[in-house]
């Protein structure tokens, strides 16, 4: 997104592995920052530390990213945004998607992890689709 | 002369049916995604919108 500064807007969807330990906790990791304004800012730090994403670890970042702690210990364990979690998850499996990462580039589906120059092309197609 | 006629209209027409899947095969399909609860980075009017599916671990 730093190569295209104003010309990509970003929506992340959960869609945990159901057979990795900390997928899910993750996730909720995710929601629970984002309810206390840091939703990115866990986003990277969980990028950043994959796959150490168990439930010390999360309260760590969490801590490292100045959060009410104790709030966020709660959400975690109450799994309260599991509705949320399971509402991409649900649309994941109606759109028949198994694999993450998947990306939708303006509607364009592309399934897995793919060389940065991959995204970059179509990105590029989709920026002269506009100016079109 | 005519039977010629009638042959190039044929294989113009050919041509043409040939062609229709071939264009539907290259018009790549595009999905719509619903925004939902998704926290979004970027201006709104960007010219594109990317959907991640992701899992962390």
């Amino acid at each position: 997104m730093e190569e295209y500064p104003g010309k990509i807007r970003l929506y992340l969807k959960n869609y945990p592995y159901r057979y990795r330990d900390y997928s899910y906790l993750a996730a909720e990791a995710l929601l629970a920052a984002g309810d206390q304004g840091k939703y990115w800012e866990m986003h990277d730090i969980m990028i950043k530390n994959s796959p150490t994403l168990d439930r010390d670890s999360l309260i760590r970042y969490a801590g490292e990213l100045k959060l009410d702690l104790k709030k966020f210990t709660a959400d975690l364990d109450s799994m309260k945004h599991k509705k949320l979690i399971d509402e991409d998850g649900d649309l994941a499996v109606a759109m028949d998607l198994y694999n993450t990462p998947t990306f939708f580039i303006n509607g364009r589906k592309v399934i897995g992890n793919r060389p940065y120059e991959y995204l970059q092309k179509i990105i590029e197609e989709e920026l002269e689709n506009v100016k079109k | 002369m005519k039977y010629f006629n009638k042959l190039g209209s044929l294989f113009i027409t050919i041509v043409i049916v040939s062609l229709i899947p071939l264009a539907a095969f290259g018009q790549q399909e595009r999905y719509e995604l619903p925004v939902g609860n998704s926290v979004p980075k970027g201006p709104d009017n960007a010219p594109i919108t990317i959907f991640e599916f992701l899992d962390f671990q």
